[in-house]
């Protein structure tokens, strides 16, 4: 299956978007007879490319099903450069990938988990006659035919469907994964595209602010995450204090986000961060599909909740019914004396009456 | 400027229980006892063309709002809310055949493009994701369809002073951008701080809406037939009188195989304790003491 990589290298998360390309790839048992990197840039021409791996098969079989013992570990033969003059709109990525779709015809075409890659591979599909899926977790190419699964139902379930006609066109999910390297790829065959800028008479001004710089929440090894259970913006400050306690980041599921208690940047979920820190600690947190797609690959989870039927104990390690205000300050008081060597704090003579 | 509003109201996921996520062998699931709400893009984008359509001071620049649905249940207690905040039109697309639309944008979209065809809007306003399938492409797909520029990702759309431009904020890779641009437009709302929640209607708007109707229109009226027994193909009865592009349209790209429930990966222990400084003793000393940063 002749298959393109997509990626944007001015984009701010491109090694995350390649490593998640590159984590399905290394699911996927297909034979990819040749794979290229189709890279947009602008300004200066890259230097390092993202490292992409994919799996091939060694005298592949005709219906592209797997043969044993026969797998290799290959990265892409070509890099095709296109050089982009300004600031860009979807419709002239489209136009270029007409382009080079028109002069390397692809079988599939892969493009990262943002919003705009799931555009392209939509509309691109649609102007090609073939078939598209987004936010693809897992893949399979049976009697030749692409078999795909993506969650539906607010993450509630996963369906798998079949597509129908070639080129397929993929966005792929976001999932946790290691950033891809950065490597250095004089040996490859690169092409440079030096095209003429399509120019649209609809849009007329635009203005571009970068978002604010990245927190370091996603690649944290401990996180606390706040949600609709902690109720006011005072009690949010008392979590980023224990969070501080902690040597944790703070994150927020949605309804905290919504509700101006904490950064856009720190939203936890499908629409957010996925993250698979060493642990997580979920406090107040209902844990609806969306929200746990976010956390569900953490090596481990302490979920506090008031409500011992909320979803987040289906996917916690440890669960604790209970408020989560009460639980957090006393956990915080015992790290606080442990790290000051203290003896155990007693219990309050209130407590005992 | 006549506006459309695209929305699909869904069953509330977090009030089913782990037993309730079950399904027939056509793969329906039955979501008919909890009850349905807005998706939160879908609400948005239904808050942001009144917000709009409130800034218009001149006669001549009036807006017109359409909020429209493609729903073979009754969607239509949500179209009576909509007319009471202020739609002109409440329209329900539904198709003879009861097909399973659910994981099938393409055939939303052709439906959604007939009729903006149809009425002539210049604007239409969709959610990035929703329904039961979560899709995802039905905006980009509508698009497409009638060969109309669109941006993704919007969170805020402003009027200009020229009738047929819009002020729109979006993000993109990892940017805000806030672009000036032309009508005739798809917009597909996003995530984001700004996201407003749908005004709720006074009792009096309630009580005037009563009085106004809902608009059904079906496939065929569109020139569309979709035949739920070829699993969604889209035939065309009327090609050569509609406007739409020459474009043969194309059978559903994609078909169901199956749905799984993700497996709840492992059972969870509670902690137990007659108060909170019991638990986190226990909590920290069983689990957390080893994974905590010294």
């Amino acid at each position: 299956m002749k298959t393109a990589v997509v990626l944007f290298v001015d984009s701010p998360s491109l090694r995350r978007q390649a490593g998640e390309i590159n984590a399905m790839l290394n699911n996927f048992k297909a034979t990819i007879s040749c794979a290229e990197l189709w890279l947009f840039y602008k300004g200066l021409e890259p230097e390092v490319f993202p490292e992409i791996h994919f799996t091939s098969l060694d005298g592949a079989l005709t219906d592209g099903s797997l043969k044993d013992g026969s797998l290799k570990d290959e990265t892409p033969s070509t890099i095709r450069l296109i050089a982009m003059e300004q600031e860009q709109l979807s419709e002239s990525y489209l136009q270029w990938l007409q382009h080079l779709m028109n002069q390397y015809p692809m079988d599939l075409l892969v493009f990262p988990s943002n919003g705009l890659g799931s555009e392209l591979a939509t509309r691109l599909a649609y102007r090609l006659n073939g078939s598209s899926c987004v936010q693809v977790e897992d893949w399979n190419l049976t009697s030749k035919k692409l078999e795909v699964r993506k969650p539906v139902y607010g993450n509630n379930l996963t369906a798998g469907f079949i597509l129908e006609y070639l080129p397929y066109c993929l966005s792929v999910a976001k999932q946790a994964c290691a950033p891809a390297k950065m490597i250095p790829r004089n040996f490859v065959k690169k092409e440079t595209f030096p095209l003429k800028m399509p120019s649209f008479d609809w849009a007329k001004e635009m203005i571009k602010i970068p978002d604010q710089p990245d927190t370091g929440l996603a690649d944290s090894d401990l996180v606390l995450i706040a949600g609709q259970g902690v109720k006011s913006k005072e009690t949010m400050d008392v979590l980023q204090g224990i969070a501080d306690t902690m040597g944790a980041q703070l994150g927020g599921s949605r309804p905290v986000v919504m509700n101006a208690w904490i950064n856009m940047n720190r939203l936890i979920g499908a629409s957010g961060l996925i993250i698979s820190p060493k642990l997580c600690i979920a406090a107040g947190v209902s844990g609806t599909g969306v929200f746990s797609m976010g956390i569900k690959n953490s090596e481990f989870i302490v979920a506090i909740n008031i409500d011992s039927k909320a979803p987040i104990f289906q996917i916690a390690d440890i669960g604790i019914v209970g408020d989560l205000q009460e639980v957090l300050c006393e956990l915080e008081k015992i790290i606080t004396a442990e790290k000051k060597g203290l003896p155990e704090p007693t219990e309050s003579r209130v407590e005992k009456k | 400027m006549k506006i459309v509003v695209c929305f699909k109201p869904i069953a509330d996921y977090a009030r089913l229980s782990q037993e309730d996520w079950k399904w027939d062998e056509n793969h329906r699931i039955d979501t008919s006892f909890v009850r349905r709400i807005f998706n939160c893009f879908e609400e948005s984008a239904l808050e942001i063309a009144l917000m709009l359509s409130g800034t218009s001071e001149h006669a001549s620049d009036l807006i017109e709002l359409t909020a429209l649905t493609v729903d073979n249940q009754q969607g239509d207690l949500f179209l009576k809310q909509l007319l009471a905040v202020g739609y002109h039109h409440g329209v329900r697309i539904q198709c003879q055949k009861n097909p399973d639309l659910r994981f099938t944008p393409m055939v939303i979209s052709h439906l959604i493009s007939a009729y903006i065809q149809k009425q002539g809007h210049d604007l239409v306003i969709l959610g990035m994701q929703g329904g039961e399938g979560d899709n995802g492409q039905t905006g980009f797909l509508v698009a497409e369809r009638l060969g109309w520029p669109c941006i993704g990702e919007v969170s805020r759309i402003i009027r200009e002073e020229s009738s047929d431009c819009l002020k729109v904020t979006s993000r993109m890779d990892g940017a805000t951008r806030v672009q000036t641009v032309k009508l005739p437009l798809v917009l597909i709302i996003g995530d984001s701080l700004d996201s407003p929640y749908l005004r709720v209607p006074n009792l009096k708007q309630k009580l005037h809406a009563k009085k106004k109707q809902v608009t059904l229109v079906s496939d065929l009226e569109l020139g569309l037939y979709i035949d739920p027994l070829t699993n969604n193909n889209l035939t065309d009865n009327n090609l050569t009188n509609n406007d739409l592009t020459n474009k043969p349209i194309p059978k559903a790209d994609k078909t169901l195989m199956d749905l799984q429930r993700p497996q709840a990966s492992q059972s969870c222990v509670f902690i137990e304790g007659k108060n909170a400084r019991e638990q986190a003793r226990h909590l920290y000393d069983q689990y957390l003491k080893e994974r905590l940063p010294q």
